[in-house]
């Protein structure tokens, strides 16, 4: 005969069984096809920062490293923040509740460390997708494409590979933005 | 089964006290429908606020916190004027661009939104009942919690009254309701005015009223190239119910309260149901030697704390009802405490669960005591 207590645990076991191994921050939708064919199995090789690539221009083809600030809802699109600027879990006390944000830092140097990054299609429309592939807030990736730059002064990186290079350690129970 | 008239008989035998003990769970019920409804009040003001076609573009670093939020005013109005997807409302674009502040006057805090007149386009939901929107220089129009959040008499809060704030006089020249909704507690006055009051520059946020909520993305992608801007945009929603869960804690503490409440009538029963046990030791016996069953007995104890509670349950949920609306404050809100029939359902199943708690432990020492014993009035 089955315990009572071994039945107790059973709820438990369905919850864990549902949960699976999804990892926090990402969404459970998966990508459209478009948007998962960006990511890139192999390393794309030496990268230039974020300040550096705006600073350059970047004619042609460039790789830019840096971390996910942003991630645009319903689209292949998010903002890259320059490595160097450290994020909210690197820098502020025990017990953040939003470590993948950069509240700590003014809006000028968010501003001028950031970099828009956009997959388009053929038609140069942004790529519709529910989620990003396997990407979350903060992770590290390398991307490549092309730099251009509207009347505003604003650079967007057109990119047409994605490869992920880390994905910082950070407390488990948190929040994530959806 | 003991009859009821057996049981409502010894309840009148022992008036004083059980008089008491219903005044006791009385006080527990509306002390559970108030906490209730207070927690319950103040995290659907916030969540309650939201549309799905409302986006705010936030400051770069604000994330989620409106009163943290800055966007100098030329960014925010060149947002306001360039975003995507926002309504035209009779001939207005829905895009308002608004300052946030909270402002002390003596050790109350009062919520101020300075506005423009697309605000009116983009939160709909606020209707002016007496008065007019403040259209000169230093006027203001009040929600309906304003007065009670700062502190104010009714008659300070009447039109033609002038408050002070921000080291300025402003007149009342309006008051408009928004049910449900956390506008209730603002006061509103033109964004130039308020500007010039608190000596700043910037503003805090840019509210957008989408033709379809679907269209979010399109703002979000507005949002993430145009850097120079210095925003961000998030749902309403989503931001709200940011605000709603930094009250949780509030709300928790309240329903916490409401549990201790209920253990409280517990005990208040049970002492009540001991006296009762004890002075009824032999009567007790006397029923278990006549043939009824010791389960019998004990459910009949289980009964009369009952309804004792259910009594006074009855009478606690009936003066919440004539008591009808209180305006309470809670951190950055106020809300109109008005108990729903689920608040008062949940006053109403605390007190019986505190009657059913109460009696329990005196029932079972009741019948547990050897029959003997009993008899000869031994305890």
């Amino acid at each position: 005969m089955i315990r009572c207590s071994h039945l107790l645990i059973l709820p438990f076991l369905a919850v864990a069984a549902c949960s699976g191994d999804a990892t926090p921050g990402i969404s459970a939708t998966p990508p459209s096809a478009a948007a998962a064919a960006i990511v890139l199995d192999a390393d794309p090789g030496e990268a230039t920062s974020v300040i550096d690539a705006k600073i350059d221009g970047g004619d042609g083809q460039i790789v830019v490293s840096g971390r996910i600030r942003n991630i645009v809802k319903g689209y292949a699109a998010f903002t890259l923040m320059d490595n160097e600027v450290p994020f909210c879990g690197e820098q502020c006390e025990e017990g953040c509740q939003t470590p993948w944000d950069y509240c700590c830092e003014t809006p000028q140097k968010i501003t001028a460390n950031s970099l828009a990054v956009e997959a388009r299609n053929s038609d140069g429309k942004p790529i519709a997708t529910p989620a990003l592939p396997e990407l979350r807030l903060l992770d590290g990736v390398k991307v490549t494409g092309t730099l251009t730059k509207d009347e505003h002064g604003n650079y967007t990186l057109l990119a047409q590979g994605i490869y992920r290079t880390d994905r910082p350690e950070l407390p488990d129970g948190l929040l994530w933005p959806q | 089964m003991l009859p009821l008239g057996y049981i409502l008989r010894n309840l009148l035998r022992r008036r004083a006290r059980t008089a008491v003990t219903i005044g006791g769970i009385t006080a527990t019920t509306l002390l559970v429908i108030a906490m209730t409804s207070f927690a319950d009040g103040m995290t659907e003001a916030a969540v309650g606020s939201a549309r799905d076609d409302r986006v705010y573009l936030l400051g770069v670093s604000a994330e989620t916190d409106l009163v943290r939020s800055v966007i100098a005013r030329g960014r925010a109005e060149a947002a306001a004027a360039a975003a995507p997807a926002v309504s035209t409302i009779d001939g207005v674009r829905a895009a308002s661009v608004e300052l946030h502040i909270a402002t002390r006057t003596g050790n109350d805090v009062g919520l101020v939104r300075g506005v423009t007149p697309a605000a009116y386009a983009v939160h709909d939901e606020v209707t002016i009942i007496a008065g007019r929107e403040p259209r000169g220089q230093f006027e203001i129009m009040l929600g309906p919690l304003a007065g009670s959040r700062m502190g104010l008499a009714p008659e300070d809060t009447a039109i033609g009254s002038t408050l002070r704030m921000e080291h300025h006089d402003f007149e009342i020249v309006g008051h408009f309701s928004a049910p449900g909704t956390i506008y209730e507690a603002e006061i509103w006055t033109r964004l130039p005015d308020i500007m010039l009051a608190t000596k700043r520059e910037d503003v805090s946020c840019v509210v957008l009223r989408l033709d379809r909520p679907e269209d979010y993305g399109e703002v979000s992608l507005f949002t993430n190239r145009r850097l120079d801007l210095e925003v961000v945009a998030m749902p309403e929603r989503e931001l709200m119910q940011a605000l709603a869960s930094s009250l949780m804690p509030i709300a928790s503490l309240a329903r916490w309260m409401a549990l201790l409440a209920v253990i409280a009538g517990a005990f208040a029963c049970a002492n009540t149901m001991f006296a009762a046990v004890l002075a009824r030791t032999r009567e007790l016996a006397t029923l278990r030697s006549l043939g009824y069953s010791p389960k019998v007995v004990a459910f009949g104890l289980i009964e009369e704390s009952a309804l004792t509670a259910l009594i006074g349950g009855a009478i606690g949920t009936l003066l919440a009802l004539s008591i009808g609306s209180i305006s309470l404050r809670y951190p950055m809100g106020a809300l109109a405490l008005e108990p729903e029939l689920t608040n008062r359902a949940i006053g109403l199943g605390a007190a019986l669960v505190s009657g059913l708690l109460g009696g329990i432990i005196p029932a079972l020492r009741a019948v547990r005591l050897p029959l003997v014993d009993a008899l000869g009035g031994k305890t």
